[in-house]
């Protein structure tokens, strides 16, 4: 649905980068977003929104967070509390939170981590939470997963804070010491591909959150489309051709069982 | 004094190639699938007719991501016209399309004459008004370009399918011409029934700091209301130039205004495209819009707004 919402704040979270964080009033949205989806963001002038994760939505209200890298997010940082925006949603397919007593291992990089935050959320102390960063100052939301429970264990690249090197290494630490029952990602494409290989080595289901620029944002324009296999819950790898899948409405999030489900060259 | 017309009284029909439209405002071939995705946001019994994705004979897959990417005012997409087959849209989607009291306009192409024929003719059997042949889409290789920029070829493809058609025959002209006159006069002597115009414009986006383009097609289609002026001025060219089939109009409409602008330029009818992903209810407001127009200027049926731009000497 489109909605045009009041926002309650717009605040910058880090010092050194333009990381921000927008509280909008929501109520219809907040009752019934799901963890991984996003909101189609109107922006000024602009020809096309912005698809924008929901890291969180209760009380009536959601949160989306988004790092300033061209002019539709430049324009969104510039947006005040008491003002007006224009957003549709909630769009897609979210993670599975359908049974929170299995183990999940979330991993997720850089602005990433948004949308597992509210799956972080539903499984509580039953997750394990990668978050990997370029570098210390980039950091976001540690003590928000860490208040939902998860064991949480932040990588960066540089090493300048917690384990230093990427996601993958901790990933594969925690998969060698626990059981998990599922594993999601959401973070960039290298990521996701080496966390997914690694479930299908394990033989773990995974559930991988897509990125591809996007137009309309309804389905309709096929800008958006990734290379997956089909597959239903319970079918585990398939011997089946890769099909053209909307990441805006078929996923963005998608059950690949493993990484063979998607073509990642595409 | 004038008297007012009723709101309720404006005629917005239009009759273009012996299907009459209950208002003047379609949709854009490529913009709304097949019009599934846009039920939540109206019923497409509002609208004078959907134009559908374009359709050829076996599934196409498209082109490699990214297909988009933003302009000032517009945007480039090189999707590949991705699409599951004329058989498959017969089967699955034109029954979901005729739950509506519109009219339905199928988008065509295909790599040969031949192929077009044939999809021509797998329609001409269905429940569908109109054909239009995309002998200008910019993005594949074999996508009707050439047929779409030569005069000669542009005129023999038409031929071609209205021989083979049981249905009018809509022929939708690329801009990327050095005189579309020439083209819409091919078309017209090849028997169209009605022209569409404009396509999208070709453009390129390069990302600086890798030295890509942002298209993984390179060039792609240009689109949006940056491509309005380019739209009014050629089909008010195509008008001058003497040609008397209908014409829809497409290229940046994204209100009433912009819609009445074409048409003074002499368009009987008009596409909504790019706008409708910022606005999926774009249509409404166009249809709107111009209702609230001919209101205004005491125009009691929409036709009377085509080509009545008063040009300079």
């Amino acid at each position: 649905m489109i909605a045009l919402c009041d926002i309650i704040s717009n605040e910058k979270m880090t010092e050194e980068y333009n990381i921000y964080s927008m509280i909008i009033d929501a109520p219809l949205i907040a009752k019934i977003a799901k963890p991984g989806q996003f909101v189609h963001v109107k922006c000024g002038g602009l020809t096309l929104r912005r698809p924008i994760s929901i890291a969180s939505a209760k009380n009536g209200q959601i949160k989306i967070c988004y790092d300033v890298r061209g002019e539709g997010t430049k324009w969104l940082s510039g947006l005040k509390s008491g003002g007006k925006i224009d957003i549709n949603g909630p769009i897609g397919k979210g993670f599975d939170v359908s049974d929170t007593s299995k183990k999940v291992l979330l991993a997720g990089g850089g602005i990433g981590i948004y949308p597992l935050y509210s799956v972080a959320e539903a499984y509580g102390e039953n997750a394990f939470a990668v978050l990997g960063f370029r570098t210390k100052d980039i950091i976001t939301f540690e003590k928000e997963f860490k208040e939902c429970g998860s064991k949480l264990y932040i990588a960066t690249d540089d090493g300048s804070y917690g384990r230093k090197g990427f996601a993958i290494d901790t990933v594969k630490e925690i998969l060698d010491n626990n059981k998990i029952d599922i594993i999601m990602t959401c973070g960039p494409k290298i990521m996701m591909k080496g966390i997914a290989l690694e479930a299908q080595k394990r033989n773990i289901r995974c559930q991988v959150s897509m990125e591809e620029r996007m137009a309309c944002g309804i389905g309709a324009c096929l800008a958006c489309v990734c290379k997956i296999k089909d597959a239903n819950v319970g079918d585990g790898v398939l011997d089946v051709p890769f099909t053209n899948k909307r990441v805006c409405i078929d996923g963005p999030v998608f059950d690949i069982f493993d990484g063979s489900g998607v073509d990642w060259e595409w | 004094m004038v008297d007012k017309l009723d709101k309720s009284n404006l005629d917005l029909s239009v009759e273009i190639a012996g299907v009459k439209l209950k208002n003047p405002v379609v949709t854009a071939s490529g913009t709304c699938g097949f019009g599934r995705e846009f039920l939540p946001y109206y019923s497409l019994a509002a609208i004078g007719a959907i134009t559908t994705k374009g359709v050829c004979l076996n599934p196409k897959e498209g082109n490699k991501t990214p297909r988009v990417a933003e302009t000032p005012a517009g945007m480039l997409n090189a999707i590949g016209l991705q699409n599951p087959g004329v058989n498959y849209f017969v089967e699955n989607e034109l029954p979901n399309i005729k739950k509506y009291d519109t009219k339905i306009i199928v988008n065509i192409f295909g790599e040969t004459v031949e192929e077009y024929c044939q999809v021509a003719e797998i329609l001409s059997e269905t429940d569908i008004d109109m054909l239009e042949l995309n002998i200008s889409c910019p993005n594949i290789k074999c996508g009707g370009i050439s047929f779409g920029t030569e005069p000669k070829m542009a005129e023999e493809i038409t031929s071609s399918v209205k021989k083979r058609s049981k249905k009018p025959v809509v022929v939708k002209l690329s801009p990327n011409v050095t005189d579309i006159t020439e083209i819409a006069k091919a078309v017209e002597n090849g028997g169209a029934d009605c022209i569409s115009m404009i396509n999208t414009l070709i453009g390129m986006r390069i990302d600086i700091k890798t030295k890509r383009p942002v298209l993984k097609n390179n060039t792609g289609g240009l689109s949006g209301a940056a491509i309005k002026p380019v739209a009014v001025r050629m089909i008010w060219q195509v008008r001058n130039a003497g040609i008397k089939l209908p014409i829809i109009g497409m290229g940046g409409i994204t209100n009433g205004d912009d819609a009445v602008e074409l048409m003074l330029a002499g368009a009987n009818a008009v596409a909504v495209g790019t706008a409708a992903f910022n606005d999926p209810k774009t249509v409404l407001k166009v249809i709107d819009g111009i209702s609230d127009y001919m209101f205004e200027n005491n125009i009691k049926s929409v036709s009377e707004i085509t080509g009545a731009v008063k040009a300079w000497e």
